[in-house]
């Protein structure tokens, strides 16, 4: 089971077609990341946006100032792997720096994501009932 | 006719044999009344003196119900003063508490553990403890019970389990098992991280920053301090001897030495001869030992695992403090700690089984997030609704965009988050620490 099955089973909508079920999953998602970007400052998100925007020396440093042996980390080892292979390119430090900075820097992050799960679940239910 | 003798005794009366009769009657009666008398039956209302046997104390402690003596033998008289005094006698503990009524002694159910409920590290901790009371067939039993649990598991129709995992999870329980029978008979000593300080956040822990793993430091180790007073010598106070040794208990004597100099010119007559006898030296009394048997270190965190043996309480407490030296678990039962390291110890191999699993299985799937293929024609129409959220048609160009990279900034950070709030501190997991936490807490 992928994240994306597991959520759509914790939601109740397995019973949707899968269109519906990608919207919901954004739909979720935008929820998550907009409940998340209430509580950060402007400094904040624009490091962010930085870091998913790929720009290297934005994500070198914050690594090295907030996570220094990220290299010995497993996460940031699986994500190296193949990289030399990959046709995306897809930076092993840009996706673990987005990781890691969403982890240290939202202290209520599980909690925030749970609510908005319990919330979009009991909306959801409440659609389909009617 | 033959003749007899007169008989010279004197003849009583039957006057006089009455008389005879009732003194006899009375000086028995009479013996009686001097007994009681004795034992203060006919004391006045007065309070006797403390300890004093009186005869009113002497019937209320007269045992007058239950067994008495006959001959060399006890048996019981056959009268009870109640038919509770009778079940207490005669009965079990529980149909005497039946008897007495709404009290229930519950303790005295035996009720078998349902194995068959409980989660694999609860099996772990019923197995040690049958370990630890030597009892094979329960032994026997816990293990099948797991051994079930872990076959139901691998045989559900998504299971993903081999018959090699299985046994390799057998495996680890008999090893958690052990473990925690040596946890708790504590035959494996610590060493390198052995400690003796006073508790508290300061010799427990290292300060923690939250981007480095914590090495909380080793203090060397230090007998309790014994703070043995020193008394002060001057010349002018000690002006009789060029030597006064002064006791200082379980310490090399210390010896002041007076410059025989300044000692002549301080008058050293004999009346002032003035020995120095320092007061005993106080031993502290109320002392705290920590003794750290374990580490874990995980993620930039450290844990703590530690004994402290109070001799003020005369208790050993058990403790596992976290890297910020606050006390996470605490207790005096030496199994129930256990269970608790070895579940912590468990904890970290998860973690690290969740991040190799997040970020190997599922790693084409983060990394697709950030291609240009995910936004492809299928996701395109879906994010775009997203992306064009709150951008006003009136907008400059600079605006819209800015709204467009806010809006991508907040799906991003919706589609990290998900996964990273499942994963948690095991994101930062690395290779070697489960290992390293293994090899501490084994030697511990």
């Amino acid at each position: 089971m992928n994240d994306d099955d597991q959520i759509i089973s914790e939601l109740g909508i397995e019973n949707l077609d899968p269109e519906q079920q990608q919207e919901v999953l954004n739909e979720f998602r935008m929820l998550v990341g907009e409940a998340l970007a209430k509580d950060l400052s402007n400094e904040q998100m624009t490091e962010y946006f930085a870091i998913i925007d790929g720009n290297e020396a934005v994500i070198a440093s914050w690594l090295t100032e907030n996570v220094p042996d990220y290299k010995e980390m497993i996460a940031y080892q699986e994500l190296a792997k193949g990289f030399d292979q990959d046709p995306d390119q897809v930076s092993p430090d840009k996706v673990f720096a987005s990781f890691a900075w969403v982890q240290k820097n939202n202290p209520n992050l599980a909690q925030t994501v749970e609510e908005i799960k319990t919330a979009l679940k009991a909306h959801l239910a409440n659609q389909i009932t009617a | 006719m033959p003749e007899t003798e007169p008989s010279f005794a004197p003849v009583l009366s039957k006057e006089h044999q009455e008389l005879a009769k009732l003194e006899a009657q009375l000086a028995q009666k009479q013996m009686e009344v001097d007994g009681k008398t004795a034992f203060g039956k006919f004391d006045g209302p007065m309070t006797p003196n403390e300890g004093e046997v009186t005869y009113d104390g002497y019937l209320a402690e007269r045992p007058d119900k239950g067994i008495v003596r006959d001959g060399d033998v006890l048996r019981q008289n056959g009268a009870f003063a109640s038919v509770e005094a009778y079940t207490a006698q005669n009965s079990t503990a529980q149909e005497h508490y039946d008897t007495v009524g709404e009290i229930d002694n519950k303790g005295e159910v035996y009720k078998a553990p349902e194995y068959e409920s409980m989660h694999f590290m609860a099996l772990v901790k019923e197995a040690g403890k049958a370990k630890l009371l030597g009892d094979r067939a329960e032994l026997e039993t816990i293990r099948a019970v797991a051994e079930h649990n872990l076959m139901e598991e691998a045989t559900r129709p998504d299971s993903e389990w081999t018959d090699e995992e299985v046994a390799d999870q057998l495996r680890r329980f008999d090893s958690l098992a052990d473990v925690y029978v040596n946890r708790a008979n504590g035959t494996a000593a610590p060493e390198a991280t052995d400690v003796h300080t006073t508790s508290g956040p300061e010799g427990a822990a290292a300060t923690s920053t939250p981007d480095a793993p914590v090495v909380a430091p080793v203090v060397e180790a230090a007998e309790p301090v014994v703070e043995a007073p020193v008394a002060e010598v001057s010349a002018a106070e000690v002006p009789t001897t060029t030597e006064t040794p002064v006791p200082v208990p379980d310490a090399e004597p210390i010896v002041t030495t007076v410059p025989e100099a300044v000692a002549t010119a301080a008058a050293p007559t004999a009346e002032t001869v003035t020995p120095v006898t320092p007061e005993a030296p106080v031993v502290a009394e109320k002392r705290t030992e920590t003794r750290r048997t374990g580490e874990v270190k995980f993620g930039g965190e450290t844990v703590i695992l530690g004994e402290t043996f109070s001799s003020e309480s005369g208790r050993e407490i058990f403790e596992i403090t976290g890297a910020d030296g606050e006390a996470k678990y605490v207790t005096e039962d030496k199994l129930e700690y256990v269970t608790e390291e070895v579940e912590i110890e468990e904890k970290e191999t998860l973690k690290e089984k969740l991040a190799k699993l997040w970020a190997s299985e599922k790693v084409a799937k983060i990394k697709e997030k950030f291609t240009f293929a995910f936004w492809g024609p299928y996701y395109q129409d879906a994010a775009n609704r997203f992306i064009e959220k709150g951008v006003d048609p009136e907008m400059s160009d600079a605006e819209k965009e800015r709204q467009r990279k806010v809006n991508h900034g907040k799906l991003m950070l919706g589609f990290a988050a998900v996964p990273v709030s499942a994963l948690g501190s095991a994101l930062f997991a690395k290779s070697g620490d489960v290992e390293d936490n293994k090899e501490k807490v084994e030697t511990a």
